[in-house]
């Protein structure tokens, strides 16, 4: 017998059945229920002894560990429940029931996976996550986001087969405990790390994260922005913390995503390329080894969460008040939309690791650690990714989002303000006709300010639970050098501010690569494939339809009978059975050398 | 002096990033509507857009993109259900 009551108030279960709930009653009562769901999860987890141990019988021997409890687990569940409540409140004015189900099953799901006790249950758990998210981007902005949720499915189910094939030859296999890889001679832990790396948006497979949340809609984009690349992180804690090599790569990639950001004009897009470069600072931090790196990563992660949700609740609110996406659009908002811009203003500093602001804190940890593992490099590139973000965010957003004027006076109501080459009709969100941003999403972005405020001024509440000491944070000379930092990094910013207004176009990465090469390839090999069965068109033809009239009458064959067959009908059957007969064919060859 | 010293890292930093940014990256990455208009044509527009070329051209034609598109005719489309208060902008 299991604990049917364990597994049911098990936090990611109530959320997950929430979302069936939602997915079977009426729209309108999925505004409510989303909300309740988040809640009742995040009441589960804090009613949950952490000593809990839920198991259930899955098929045969096999197992689901549903719950398994430590700090880092502890840590990450209650942020994730957290936001949950925060981002169901934010879509409270929608009753789109399919997203919001989705997003609940998606909550949900990130919840099983960080308390997932073996690789079985974190699988499938992971897996569920990536289908739920894929509905969600599905669900976005008009036809962009369809052409971009392909993107994202083909990313995302290449990662998790990869995780599961490098699972499946783990010595224990799908029945081995969530715990550190280091075999790095086994082909188990490269194919498991690029599992995890492709939702970690590590380079080269970082690019669904810009392409494909500023398409999905502004709830989906904050439960996204707050999960997928979180739960990685806590994979990334659990199985590859310590890699040394990683250090220098994330550091790097902190970087350059922090520069690509610097170079966007999609508000949305901006932040998405800063969560590549958050989680590569994540990625850094625990690479580099120790609890104190473990415990940087998951702190950062949940900062992250808290700031970056911030921002992107800002940036929704302007897109459904204003129906407008690019930065050359903007400016001045701040007098139009005060409560917002002081929000972005508080998440800026935040997210830049201003001292007595969140990131501050977390980031001290990451810094720490790399410092200690005496990777210097590594420690100036991150500290670098850091001025970049100052600069990205906290003055390009601030500056030419919400103080600026305007370059042009906007007509009262909306601008769909397109860049010359995104000029597909997306979906303008109704509100933008009274141009207003609804109580609650006004609501969930002050809630989550609030904490990103107490977290920033009492860091020692995360601290605590994760048995770190912060006695040095506020040092005199620690916060000296974050404000000079940043003071400095101000000027060439002030001086530059003309070079550095953001242009109207496309800025393509290694999405250059599929958006363009691998496109004209593929049509390329289209048309040759084309011209081949054009020139033998008439051989093929009458091939098919003689194997069709076969096997529509087999007398046929031995001329015991005519066949009146349609034409039509005998060509799909032989057409069927040509490509069965070359899936057999490779089938037999496959098997063949496998033997 | 630490606080100076921390005050020209950080415009040595800035400087930096903005020269990868603005410069290195801007170059390479950074395209333009006519640019890509010249260079490739509509084909490629569309595929950078990302909308394959024959949901551009049935997408201009439709009836509900003409409303989305005309701003005239927002009020008159209810795309999500509305609720009051909030922020008025």
């Amino acid at each position: 017998m299991y604990d049917l009551a364990g597994v049911l108030l098990h936090p990611g279960i109530v959320l997950i059945l929430a979302g069936a709930v939602i997915a079977l009653l009426p729209k309108a009562a999925s505004r409510y229920l989303l909300p309740l769901g988040a809640l009742a999860a995040l009441a589960a987890l804090l009613g949950t002894d952490k000593g809990l141990s839920v198991e259930v019988p899955f098929a045969g021997e096999l197992k689901l560990s549903l719950f398994v409890c430590d700090e880092i687990s502890w840590f990450f569940g209650l942020v994730f429940a957290v936001i949950g409540v925060i981002g169901s409140v934010y879509s409270m004015d929608k009753g789109r029931r399919g997203e919001k189900a989705a997003s609940a099953v998606y909550a949900g799901s990130a919840l099983m996976t960080v308390f997932a006790g073996n690789m079985l249950t974190f699988i499938i758990f992971w897996e569920v996550m990536a289908v739920a998210s894929i509905y969600m981007v599905f669900q976005g902005n008009g036809p962009d986001a369809r052409r971009s949720s392909y993107r994202y499915m083909v990313m995302h189910l290449f990662g998790g087969n990869m995780l599961l094939a490098g699972v499946m030859l783990l010595p224990a296999g799908i029945t081995a405990a969530v715990g550190p890889v280091t075999d790095t001679d086994s082909l188990a832990y490269w194919l498991m790390f690029i599992g995890i790396g492709v939702n970690c948006a590590l380079p080269p497979f970082h690019t669904w994260v810009a392409d494909s949340y500023p398409q999905a809609t502004p709830e989906s984009q904050l439960f996204m922005g707050s999960y997928t690349t979180k739960v990685a992180v806590y994979a990334m804690i659990r199985f590859f913390a310590g890699t040394e090599w990683l250090v220098i790569f994330a550091a790097v990639t902190a970087v350059l995503a922090a520069c690509m950001a610097l170079i966007e004009n999609d508000l949305r897009k901006l932040l998405s390329y800063h969560i590549v470069s958050q989680v590569a600072m994540m990625v850094a931090g625990l690479a580099a080894g120790g609890d104190v790196g473990a415990a940087g990563a998951a702190m950062h992660a949940a900062f992250n969460i808290l700031y970056k949700g911030v921002l992107l609740m800002a940036a929704g609110n302007i897109f459904t008040a204003l129906g407008l996406r690019y930065i050359t659009d903007m400016g001045g908002l701040a007098r139009k939309m005060p409560v917002t811009a002081v929000c972005a203003f508080i998440a800026s500093f935040a997210i830049a690791g201003v001292p007595y602001f969140s990131g501050f804190a977390s980031k001290a940890l990451i810094m720490d650690a790399i410092h200690a593992g005496g990777f210097n490099m590594s420690y100036i590139l991150v500290t670098m990714a850091g001025v970049g973000t100052w600069l990205s965010i906290t003055m390009k957003i601030n500056y030419f989002v919400f103080i600026k004027k305007p370059e042009r006076e906007l007509p009262a109501g909306a601008s769909p303000g397109r860049a010359p080459l995104d000029d597909t009709p997306g979906r303008v969100p109704a509100s933008v006709a009274t141009g207003r941003v609804p109580a609650c999403k006004v609501l969930a972005m002050a809630a989550a300010t609030v904490l990103v405020v107490i977290t920033g001024i009492r860091p020692e509440i995360c601290y605590d639970m994760l048995s770190m000491d912060p006695s040095h944070l506020f040092a005199a000379d620690h916060v000296l050098e974050y404000i000079g930092l940043f003071a400095g990094a101000t000027v060439p910013f002030v001086l530059l501010r003309t070079f550095m207004a953001p242009h109207q176009g496309i800025n393509l990465d290694v999405d250059r690569f599929y958006r363009i090469t691998l496109y004209r390839g593929v049509f390329a090999l289209s048309d040759v494939v084309h011209l081949f069965f054009a020139k033998y068109a008439v051989i093929f033809d009458n091939f098919y339809r003689s194997v069709g009239d076969a096997l529509r009458s087999p007398g046929r064959v031995f001329g015991l009978r005519t066949t009146d067959s349609k034409e039509e009908n005998a060509r799909s059957i032989g057409e069927m059975v040509h490509v069965l007969a070359i899936l057999c064919v490779i089938a037999l060859i496959t098997i063949l050398v496998m033997d | 002096m630490m606080l100076l010293k921390y005050f020209m890292y950080g415009i040595l930093a800035s400087g930096i990033l903005i020269f990868i940014a603005k410069v290195l990256l801007y170059g390479i990455a950074h395209r333009d509507g006519d640019y890509y208009e010249r260079k490739y044509g509509e084909l490629d527009r569309a595929s950078l857009s990302g909308i394959s070329e024959d949901e551009a051209s049935v997408g201009a034609d439709s009836d509900a993109d003409k409303d989305i598109r005309d701003l005239s005719n927002i009020p008159g489309i209810v795309h999500e259900d509305e609720e009051g208060g909030g922020e008025d902008v």
